[in-house]
């Protein structure tokens, strides 16, 4: 029997970054896209389903869509006890949501369990579509997650672009933690 | 705008217990990870059965040495035409007759409708007439309304009706009257034809009853009668005769100028010789006379002018119908003038085909005779060839030997095609066995990975047969589990039970603590507030927006980049022009 697996994916990152709409795109596979701002309050939770390449096992992504507005920062917070995995979105026309990211990665990780080596996360450079705007290069994403750990992504969410693709990774990566770690339970066990 | 998340505040709360909830379902993730162990032995086994029963599947036969199957046929025919065609030919016949047999019907009962129409007829007649009375009626009573309408004294209605009455019984016996005065008319009608018919009889007797005398004279009037009549007839003929002489002379005349002038001076002399008779006659004559004889003459004249009329119109006729004629006539021959036409043409064709033919007679000839020397030549270089062909053939093998070549060339001609054939047949058998061969090698390599894992099995098996051969202790083993997980399920159905309370009560606090939310004022605004700010962050961000499009599309920072640009390497290139 395959297994179902539930991850609890904390999404963050400055307001108006694209986090609601990436969800929403994740959500309708590309058929809508919230054209307009609508400021997320507190925490809006949703599940999406992820069937992983290698296994028949399947991880329910529990996503917390968090407010990026900073009057909501300590509310939020308290949702995310015991992350499961982390996304972390900034927006390339907007280089000051790109330099927040570090303030947003250590207070998802600060909320994680204290026996929890790691946290299996993404850094997601949002609004690529907007190649005349951009502010932050490729190159300093890529480098900037390679320094924190995190796998890096470029999408748009008005193009629909890549958008899968870091929700995708997310699982498989919270996927085979759980294997590993359930490996070394049967060593222990064992021995 | 909020369309998207309907319940963007009033939804949050519940959130909390579902966050706390996820902790138990993660500890209990790890517990399951017991399962891959004795996963693991299960899987081998299977897996070295699965394997055996490919070995056996396996059809060796099946590598392309297998028989050609026969091909199916195609698909039967599904009408049989003849009977197929009869049938619709009885349906259509069915048919027809359904169709005869309603027009029958209609027939019938268009006649009975006929027959029943006389009837109609005839009532209506009657009906009609009584209507007529119905309306005489209708006018008497109209009239009497009338005539109280204007209020009129019944005494001066009943003084009317007996004048009405009178002069009705005057008209009465004036028709009666003239009844029988018609009446008389007819009597006397009749009396008169009936005395026209005593009269004829009369006449008839009459002349029965005659004296011989004057019967025969009767008699003899009227064969005189009809002498004359013959007689005028006579003399219309011999007038006739007469004016054809007249005619006769007249042509005769015609022909001479003499004759012509001596003709017309006798005329004229007769005319003048006439016209002085009648002046001496006139002279004679009394004034009445004269007149007589003009109107005489006048009315001479009228009958000779019908008459002629009459006959130039015959004459017209005539003429008509003899242009008639001579047109058909000339259409006739118009015709036979066509077909000789043809004829002379053809002949005149040929005519001219023959000269041609005379005309190129002599290069004819001249090629002909070319063709015929060449011809003579090459007969001759034809008899050299075979007259040295002869020598050579004393040098070639004879019939017989020549034939016994042929069929021997023929044989190994068969031979060499069978040989050729078997090398292809060969071929394709090499092939075919070096496929084999192949498939065959790769068995192998299966077969003995197959008896590898197999081993393996063999192995951990026997190891396990170890285990299990004690079965005391695996059953105390057994035991063991079992009591420590019913231990634990009893735990567990206990700390459930807790939960499940503890659930509840967290869940009524929860209410009781939404209940007082929802009426606490400073709640409620905070919400508005909230929706309030989501609203100008909107705003806000749709500015932010339109900002930056409108920076970028004024920003000028790479057209100025360029000029510098630009600028420098002019600078440059002037640099080094001053340069000597
Ligand atoms: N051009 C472009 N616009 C985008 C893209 N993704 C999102 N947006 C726009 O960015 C605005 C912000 O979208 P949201 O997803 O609501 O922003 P958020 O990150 O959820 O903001 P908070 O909820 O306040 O934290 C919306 O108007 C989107 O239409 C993108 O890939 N390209
Ligand atoms: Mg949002």
């Amino acid at each position: 029997m395959p297994l179902v697996l539930r991850a609890k994916t904390v999404v963050v990152g400055d307001p108006a970054v694209g986090k609601s709409a990436l969800i929403k795109s994740l959500q309708t596979d590309g058929t809508q896209f919230l054209k307009s701002y609508s400021m997320t309050l507190g925490v809006d939770i949703s599940m999406k389903t992820i069937n992983l390449k290698d296994s028949e096992d399947i991880v329910e992504l529990y996503v917390y869509d968090s407010a990026g507005k900073e009057l909501y920062s300590d509310f939020v917070q308290n949702f995310w006890e015991h992350p499961g995995v982390v996304a972390v979105v900034f927006d390339v026309t907007d280089r000051q949501s790109f330099q927040s990211c570090t303030k947003w990665l250590e207070r998802v990780k600060a909320r994680k369990a204290a026996v929890e080596l790691v946290l299996p996360g993404v850094l997601i450079a949002n609004k690529v579509d907007l190649t005349q705007r951009r502010e932050v290069t490729e190159e300093e994403g890529r480098s900037f997650a390679k320094s924190k750990e995190l796998e890096y992504f470029e999408c748009s969410a008005k193009e629909q672009d890549n958008i899968q693709e870091p929700f995708k990774y997310l699982a498989e990566s919270f996927h085979s933690l759980y294997q590993s770690k359930a490996n070394q339970i049967q060593t222990l066990v064992l021995s | 705008m909020s369309n998207y998340r309907p319940p963007p505040t009033g939804g949050r709360p519940p959130r909390l217990p579902t966050g706390s909830g996820r902790l138990q379902t993660g500890s209990f993730r790890i517990g399951t990870g017991m399962r891959p162990g004795s996963r693991g032995v299960g899987g081998i086994g299977g897996g070295a059965l699965n394997s055996q029963v490919v070995i056996s599947d396996r059809p060796v036969t099946g590598q392309g040495l297998g028989g050609m199957g026969t091909g199916v046929k195609g698909p039967q025919r599904q009408v049989q035409d003849k009977s197929y065609y009869l049938g619709l030919l009885r349906s259509k016949i069915g048919e027809l007759n359904n169709e005869v047999m309603k027009l029958t019907r209609e027939l019938d009962s268009l006649q009975q409708e006929s027959a029943t129409y006389m009837t109609y007829e005839k009532r209506a007649e009657v009906l009609a007439s009584e209507v007529e009375d119905l309306r005489g009626e209708l006018g008497d009573y109209n009239t009497l309304i009338d005539k109280l309408n204007t209020e009129t004294e019944i005494e001066a209605i009943i003084e009317d009706y007996s004048a009405l009455c009178h002069q009705n019984e005057i008209e009465s016996r004036t028709i009666d009257s003239l009844f029988a005065e018609k009446h008389q008319h007819e009597i006397k009608a009749n009396q008169l034809e009936t005395e026209i018919e005593q009269e004829k009889q009369l006449t008839e007797t009459l002349i029965e009853s005659m004296d011989e005398e004057v019967r025969s004279k009767y008699h003899q009037l009227k064969l005189e009668n009809a002498q004359i009549k013959e007689d005028a007839e006579q003399k219309e003929k011999e007038l006739e005769s007469l004016t054809e002489k007249a005619k006769m002379l007249k042509e005769e005349v015609a022909t001479s100028d003499l004759k012509q002038r001596a003709f017309q001076l006798h005329q004229q002399l007769a005319e003048v010789t006439a016209k002085r008779d009648e002046w001496k006659q006139k002279e004679k004559e009394t004034p009445e006379q004269e007149r007589e004889r003009l109107l005489k003459q006048v009315k001479r004249d009228n009958q000779e002018i019908a008459s002629l009329e009459r006959r130039s119109d015959e004459l017209r006729d005539e003429l008509d119908k003899h242009q008639e004629s001579l047109r058909q006539t000339e259409a006739n021959l118009d015709e036979a003038q066509g077909e000789k036409a043809a004829k002379i043409k053809e002949l005149k064709a040929k005519e001219d085909e023959r000269q041609s033919y005379i005309d190129s007679f002599e290069d004819l000839k001249k090629a002909e005779m070319e063709k015929l020397e060449n011809l003579q030549e090459m007969i001759v270089g034809v008899l050299e060839h075979i007259s040295e062909a002869i020598v050579e053939s004393e040098n070639l093998p004879s019939v017989s030997q020549y034939q016994e070549l042929q069929e021997d060339l023929l044989y190994k001609q068969e031979e060499v095609k069978k040989a050729s054939k078997t090398a292809n047949t060969l071929e394709s058998q090499n092939a075919q066995l070096q496929k084999d061969l192949h498939n065959i090698n790769e068995m192998e390599d299966k077969i003995k990975k197959e008896l590898e894992t197999l081993k393996e099995n063999i192995s951990t098996m026997e190891q396990e047969v170890e285990v299990f051969s004690d079965l005391e202790k695996l059953r105390n083993d057994q035991e063991m589990i079992e009591k420590g997980l019913i231990v634990e399920r009893e735990k567990l159905a206990q700390r459930k039970i807790a939960v499940k309370k503890n659930t509840e009560e967290v869940q009524a606090v929860y209410e009781n603590e939404k209940a007082i939310l929802a009426k606490d004022e400073t709640y409620t605004q905070l919400g508005n507030l909230e929706r309030k700010l989501q609203h100008i962050e909107q705003n806000n961000f749709v500015m932010k927006e339109f900002i930056a499009t409108r920076q970028m599309e004024g920003n000028y920072k790479q057209v100025a980049e360029r000029v510098q640009q630009l600028q420098k390497d002019y600078n440059e290139l002037l640099i080094q022009a001053i340069q000597p």
